[in-house]
């Protein structure tokens, strides 16, 4: 604004002239803001609606609802064990995104703050593993963990942590990157004077380079708990009874039931089921967004 | 003592190899070993004989490339229209999503009043689990009882009644399925990038008379280009190997147009048991998507690196 | 400084790899079966959506074998179908897995190929009672120059869907019994100005079509494949016209709704439950499930026949043809080889010749409403009505589908390759020649593939 102070009158005159043409045509971003907002809600106001619905009004097809039916809710708990898989996916994407972030960290301060042969080469080759379809890592990563299970007695397919292991490191190249050039983005200057100071790399990083980068941090977090919480092949081998993930868990809605029990699909259980465990993925998004919107701009994306 | 000091002097030099070394040594068992193992695996003839002791598996040289190479196989035409396909997918998440996106964070980096609500509500698409958003397409897919063809049958459009599920219609569902609700990718990073172009630059823009549109193509697009094709990239890596949707959307055997290469890999291996051309498919997939990485670096372009 | 920094260091190391170890280690301890501990048997089974009453029935299968055998501890997990294929290879390649593990009949073949599962010994068999099971429902456990791997625990035959009230209504006396009479009757029963059809068929089912076509050929006396497994033979004479006949059901005969071509077999059956579709043919007996839950409907309306055996066109069953009523389908139980010790599998024949027992098998039908493959189960009243009887002589009347290893892709690519073509018809696309064209290529598809299944 002090440039505007600056100006001549006649400048200031051309200045409103063309900030009316910047907003003159309100009228058309309203309608695009309106269309894009009716396109965003439309599917998640039919899920309401479905949700609500008795069964017998959802096979009809009639456009507005033949009663109303709340047991649906409640209901959708029982055919399904939603909450118990709603906490299983929490635990699972909440340790996945700490350890991935973690060890993601790490590996980004090297490849970015320090100078060693083939540098380009491991940062590199760091991406391209992210290129191989998950599929073809399932098999694989499964034979390990039974051999290691066989070797050592250990109890690891079916168990949290194995299946995180599998999601922390479907996400941490991706990481790897964004840190990469979240921390280059901040100057040398500032880790050269920590140390000065007398910093270990440990306190640079948690002091200086971490507070910077909070917002590239977020962003981090936010992919990787997004992975976590869609993965649905994964945890299609690597969960049972007791660690079964609301993704895997949500599918047996629509899978026939097994020992002689194909089961209709209850497609208002199914929508009340979805919105609950849309829910924590929702909020936890929204909430961190904010983070997201400036970590793309501030490091992620910009020099 | 004396190299003490000489270290504390550089120490910034000296690389402390330890913060590499969990995500190092993850990266190596979990993805690097699998590789390895997809690489051997992909020059077997490992099917359900030899499944219980895959290392016994015949050697089969690159017999298996030999057949995708060859589209006149099986197992070379399924691969060449799931590849043709994954990459109408992945093309059309981009050709659409992009615009979208753009335009929204340009209306939402207006003020106005309301407009916090609204810049959450775009948000909205991309936060709802695919694994959700895929069932509640299916449904709104089906035919008779789906809102789609109800709000298509309502307008007596000439596509009303029509099957979206199955068929080449699938693939439309798919791409429509997937823009709603990977369209926000764009918008967050657009949104992103527009709040770091300086207001200055648009108050000299005003000062030369520029227009709306003018103003966005001289001023805006320039700077906020290199986020884009940033945020495009990624999309590309992320959807050409996107499982998870069409499997979804359709469940675990979708029409044959619309079953992109990671799920006809994952129906070749897991459903009929042929890993070795489904891990040869996996690696060609994986050397098909250096092309874009190439280009990711290059917009990168991470300082020194 | 550089000293000072070590213990942090140190403390950051051994965090990290705190983390890393704790895991990697995760939680629990290995299971042992020696000496005077309890056997402890992983039992995984197949299950998706189903009622919480059902779910009880497993519980109470364990809590009653458990008190009978007091050193066996058995432990029950459960997967939805959708990850039969993840849950079965892993297992598999990694040789590790569940010591009974419950699966789709379809799949014994291709799992006794992979050769990882235990073989039964005459005396395995003693002890879980096979001779009191229906003797029809274990054909598909005898593949060809192998011992079986495993023993049915349901069977789910295929029947005709028919609502006897439209029957009524259009002065039908009986279910068709050939395939004649089945398109006279149900172009009847079609009027598809009120969006009532004659029959319902599900052309975008995984199964569907496959199932349909292998049961018009064997009772025309084709073969979908050679009695060696190593041949695909779709495009021949007899399989291509029973083919024929059933896209004719779509394109001529017009008694199936173009809408069936998107069906999977739950859309069919609700359009059977909703009155849109008087029969519906090759039925699975799991349907039931569905029709449950409109008891009247199930009661006064829906009758359950044996599907027409005489081929279209023809007035009996042609020489080699056979009078297959549907072929055997259901689940069963199989021993997995490398996690089971011998002790294990002990307790495993123990557990599935128990789950096969009369007792847990007329529970297991009323908990689910699959059929019963022990024989004794069927004295009980409740299974005595004519709906069941039926059930049970369709049973005896079927036939194993090709005990070949090959036979797992053989519904992947056909059904796919002809789902276009049911796609082509409703969309008035379909060229003549075009049907020929696509059998041929799915037998080169198939032949490549089963080609690839050299045997060690």
């Amino acid at each position: 604004m002090k440039t505007t102070m600056a100006l001549s009158t006649t400048a200031q005159k051309r200045l409103a002239r063309s900030r009316k043409i910047k907003r003159g045509h309100p009228w058309a971003w309203a309608g695009i803001t309106a269309l894009l907002s009716v396109i965003s809600l439309i599917p998640i106001l039919e899920m309401v609606v479905v949700s609500l619905e008795p069964m017998s009004s959802v096979e009809s097809g009639s456009w507005l609802p033949q009663g109303w039916d709340w047991s649906n809710y409640g209901q959708a708990f029982h055919t399904v064990r939603l909450f118990a898989y709603t906490i299983h996916s929490l635990i699972v994407s909440v340790s996945s995104v700490i350890i991935t972030v973690i060890v993601a960290v790490g590996v980004a301060y090297i490849l970015a703050r320090f100078h060693f042969r083939y540098r380009s080469v491991l940062a590199a080759a760091i991406l391209v593993t992210q290129m191989i379809p998950a599929v073809a890592l399932l098999l694989p990563i499964y034979i390990l963990y039974a051999n290691v299970q066989t070797l050592t007695g250990l109890h690891l397919i079916g168990s949290f942590p194995a299946l995180i292991m599998a999601e922390v490191s479907i996400a941490t190249p991706l990481a790897v990157w964004l840190l990469i050039s979240g921390l280059a983005a901040i100057p040398r200057e500032m880790d050269e004077a920590a140390f000065v100071d007398g910093a270990t790399h440990l306190g640079v990083l948690w002091r200086v380079l971490l507070p910077i980068a909070l917002p590239t941090l977020a962003a981090v977090g936010i992919f990787s708990f997004l992975s976590a919480w869609n993965d649905i092949l994964f945890a299609s081998v690597l969960t049972d009874h007791a660690t079964r993930t609301l993704a895997i868990g949500l599918q047996e809605y629509v899978s026939p039931g097994g020992s002689g029990s194909s089961g209709l699909v209850l497609w208002n259980q199914l929508m009340a089921g979805a919105l609950m465990s849309a829910a924590p993925a929702v909020a936890f998004f929204l909430g961190a967004q904010r983070f997201l919107v400036r970590g793309l701009s501030s490091g992620a994306v910009s020099k | 003592m004396q190299w003490r000091t000489t270290l504390f002097v550089q120490k910034p030099h000296r690389i402390p190899w330890w913060l590499f070394v969990p995500g190092g040594l993850i990266m190596t068992v979990f993805i690097v070993w699998p590789i390895l193992v997809s690489l051997y695996t992909s020059l077997t003839n490992l099917n359900v004989f030899f499944l219980a002791n895959w290392m016994t598996a015949p050697f089969a040289g690159f017999a298996n490339y030999a057949q995708i190479f060859n589209p006149v196989t099986p197992v070379g035409h399924s691969f060449w229209l799931s590849l043709g396909e994954a990459l109408t997918f992945t093309f059309s998440a981009i050709v659409l999503g992009l615009p979208l996106g753009v335009v929204a964070a340009l209306a939402m980096n207006r003020p106005f009043r309301g407009r916090a609500w609204f810049r959450i509500l775009f948000l909205i698409p991309y936060a709802i689990p695919i694994f959700v958003s895929g069932l509640v397409w299916r449904f709104m897919l089906l035919q008779r009882i789906g809102l789609v063809d109800r709000l298509l049958g309502l307008i007596y459009a000439p596509w009303a009644h029509v099957f979206w599920l199955i068929g080449p219609n699938a693939l439309i569902s798919l791409i429509a399925a997937n823009t709603w609700s990977s369209w926000p990718f764009f918008y967050l990073f657009t949104l992103s990038a527009l709040q770091s172009v300086p207001g200055e630059i648009y108050d000299a823009a005003d000062i030369d008379g520029s227009s709306g549109n003018k103003t966005f193509f001289a001023v805006t697009l320039p700077l906020i280009v290199r986020s884009l094709v940033i945020a495009g990239t990624l999309s590309f890596i992320y959807h050409f190997n996107n499982f998870t949707t069409p499997y979804v959307l359709f469940g675990t055997t979708p029409s044959p147009s619309a079953d992109t290469l990671p799920l006809n890999i994952y129906l070749f291996g897991f459903s009929q048991m042929q890993f070795g051309a489904a891990t040869a498919m996996s690696i060609l997939s994986m050397i098909i998507l250096a092309a874009p990485m190439a280009f990711y670096l290059r917009a990168v372009r991470v300082r020194e690196l | 400084m550089t000293y000072l920094q070590y213990p942090k260091r140190t403390l950051c190391v051994s965090m990290m790899s705190a983390t890393l170890l704790a895991t990697i280690a995760g939680c629990g301890s290995p299971s042992t079966a020696t000496g005077h501990q309890p056997v402890v048997l992983h039992v995984l089974m197949e299950q998706g959506n189903v009622p919480p009453v059902t779910q009880k029935f497993l519980a109470t299968v364990k809590k009653e074998f458990e008190a009978r055998y007091p050193h066996i501890q058995v432990k029950l997990a459960t997967y939805p179908a959708t990850s039969t294929s993840t849950t079965l290879d892993t297992m598999i390649a990694s040789h590790h897995g569940p010591n009974v593990f419950e699966i789709g009949t379809t799949f014994i073949p291709t799992l006794t190929a992979s050769r990882a599962f235990v073989p039964w010994s005459r005396a395995m068999l003693q002890t879980a009672h096979t001779q009191e099971l229906v003797p029809a429902s274990t054909r598909m456990d005898y593949v060809p120059g192998h011992r079986p791997i495993g023993l049915p625990d349901s069977a789910e035959p295929f029947v005709l869907w028919y609502n006897k009230a439209m029957f009524r209504a259009a002065h039908i006396a009986h279910p068709p019994t050939t395939w004649g009479e089945f398109i006279a009757d149900a172009k009847k029963l079609t009027h598809p100005s009120r969006g009532v059809w004659g029959a319902a068929i599900a052309p975008a089912d995984p199964f569907y079509s496959m199932h349909i076509t292998w049961l018009l050929s064997r009772q025309m006396g084709g073969a979908v494949i050679n009695a060696r497994g190593t041949q695909a033979q779709f495009a021949s004479l007899k399989v291509a016209t029973t083919i024929r006949f059933y896209l004719d059901m779509l394109k001529t005969f017009h008694v199936v709704s173009p809408a069936d071509v998107q069906y999977t077999e739950q859309d069919m059956i609700s359009a059977f439950m909703q009155g849109k579709a008087a029969m519906v043919p090759v039925g699975g007996l799991y349907d039931l499930s569905q029709l449950n839950s409109n008891p009247e409907f199930l009661k006064h309306d829906v009758g359950a026949a044996p599907n027409p055996i005489v081929p279209y066109g023809l007035s009996h069953v042609p020489k080699g043809g056979v009078k297959a009523e549907s072929f055997i389908s259901g689940q069963e139980q199989v021993i997995f080889k490398y996690s089971s010790s011998s002790a294990q599998v002990a307790a495993a024949t123990k557990w599935i010749g128990y789950y096969d027992s009369p007792s847990v098998q007329y529970q297991m039908w009323k908990a689910y409403g699959a059929l019963p493959v022990n024989q004794q189960a069927y004295t009980k009243t409740a299974l005595s009505t004519p709906l069941w009887k039926s059930f049970e002589t369709i049973e005896t009347h079927s036939y194993p589908t090709p005990r070949v290893p090959g036979w797992l892709t053989m519904p992947t690519v056909y059904d796919k390759n002809l789902a276009t073509v049911f796609d082509d018809i409703a969309l008035h696309k379909y060229s003549p020649g075009q049907l020929t064209r696509t059998l041929r290529s799915v037998d080169s598809q198939i032949n490549t593939s089963i080609a690839g299944l050299k045997t060690p």
